[in-house]
């Protein structure tokens, strides 16, 4: 009897981030775009723990609301599953911080210390993405 | 994904990024370099008014003492404590960052937390980093529902028990506890049990050594850190002096060549200096 409950432990094929990679008419990524080193593939996960740790929480959520499909029904996860997108979608530019106040209080992760909240945090980021492509590329126009 | 114009923002937490570069020069011939490990004693006991956890002090550096007199009993939460075997930076960080999702949970529900929380957190954390973190614990504590002791493995596993040992020197240890160990001992039996365990650990085991640390928590009151409860190991008293009295050797010659003194320069120092600034221009 199947459960349809995902692997505990996430295998690497498992991460589909929705994107597609925007191919030219020779097969590559425009170089123009993408830079010159972008049409060798990524060498996929170096360490182990990368692929799992990509989708830690994500997967983790698709346990969580599996469980309660199983338990109270269909309409349980959707309205979940509803409100956290909502969460997600505050009326921000793309390229502007969020806190993510909401989405950590409905995930519970407000209450929670992790080394996400301690390693390698957002406003200790070297790098940002130029403001206008960063739209485009959320627009998909880039 | 990623493109000059819009770069991949790493994710918080831990990154990857030098893994491949690491393993590429230890293939080269400069591996890196080894971590500070405790090949440890550390034992946990349950008795009459509470538990009583104990661990020796040696940490060690492959085949190198590097500290002779670490803490390896952590503090969780007034009411528990964790000692931990292992690689040394693993267990401080697993513990601290336990100990103040602990606080974050005390205070959220408003009561003290039981051990069994401190339990499950430990052993989501160990199973979703598969090991790579490596943490030996041995958790006590008292709560609600009585004295608990856990022993929790890298990998995740957890093991309640009534009596517990980790690390190096816990073969040596659970042999004493095995031979000693009976329900509702006393203070003062427990004590001595769990400080003949790690000193059957001290003195047999390499990788442990030093003091014995303890730490009584009791059913009512506070928890007790006894730091340093006994000194296994003391350096031995050097018997004589081996320094050489002025003039064993014979001076053959001499010179003197003095420091002269050009000038004197006294310059007061101003208590408050403003900083150089650029003029900020107005937007």
């Amino acid at each position: 009897m199947s459960f349809g409950l995902p692997p505990l432990k996430v295998k690497p094929e498992h991460d589909d981030n929705g994107v597609k990679i925007q191919e030219n008419t020779f097969g590559i990524r425009d170089p123009m775009i993408a830079g010159l080193g972008a049409t060798r593939p990524k060498l996929g996960f170096v360490h182990p723990l990368e692929a799992s740790e990509k989708n830690y929480h994500l997967n983790e959520e698709k346990l969580n609301l599996a469980m309660l499909r199983n338990v109270q029904g269909l309409h349980a996860p959707m309205k979940i599953t509803m409100e956290r997108k909502f969460a997600s979608k505050v009326g921000r530019l793309p390229f502007l911080p969020s806190s993510n106040l909401q989405h950590d209080v409905l995930t519970g992760r407000y209450i929670d210390i992790g080394f996400e909240d301690i390693l390698n945090t957002r406003d200790l980021c070297e790098t940002a993405g130029q403001p206008h492509a960063v739209i485009e590329r959320s627009l998909g126009l880039l | 994904m990623a493109s000059a114009l819009v770069p991949e923002i790493p994710v918080p937490g831990f990154s990857f990024e030098n893994f491949q570069r690491n393993a590429f020069l230890a293939q080269k011939g400069f591996p890196a370099p080894k971590a500070t490990k405790t090949g440890t004693t550390i034992v946990g006991i349950i008795y009459a008014d509470g538990v009583i956890l104990g661990a020796d002090t040696r940490a060690t550096e492959n085949t190198v003492v590097s500290d002779k007199n670490c803490q390896k009993i952590h503090y969780l939460a007034s009411n528990m404590y964790c000692c931990g075997a292992g690689t040394a930076a693993d267990t401080e960080m697993t513990t601290q960052s336990v100990a103040s999702q602990l606080e974050l949970q005390r205070l959220h529900t408003g009561r003290t937390v039981p051990v069994e929380t401190a339990a499950t957190l430990l052993k989501r954390m160990l199973f979703r980093y598969q090991g790579h973190i490596g943490a030996a614990l041995v958790l006590g504590g008292v709560d609600r529902t009585g004295p608990h002791i856990y022993c929790i493995y890298p990998h995740g596993s957890v093991d309640k028990l009534p009596y517990a040992t980790m690390g190096s020197g816990s073969l040596a240890a659970m042999a004493v506890f095995e031979a000693g160990w009976k329900r509702d001992m006393n203070e003062e039996e427990g004590k001595k049990l769990v400080r003949d365990a790690i000193a059957a650990g001290i003195f047999n085991d390499l990788g442990s050594g030093s003091n014995v640390d303890l730490c009584v928590i009791r059913n009512t009151g506070p928890a007790q850190y006894l730091r340093t409860y006994e000194e296994a190991n003391v350096k031995g008293k050097k018997q004589g002096s081996y320094r050489y009295a002025l003039g064993t050797t014979a001076v053959l010659k001499q010179r003197v060549i003095p420091l002269e003194v050009e000038s004197i320069l006294v310059r007061p120092t101003e208590a408050f200096q403003p900083m150089d600034v650029e003029p900020q221009t107005s937007r």
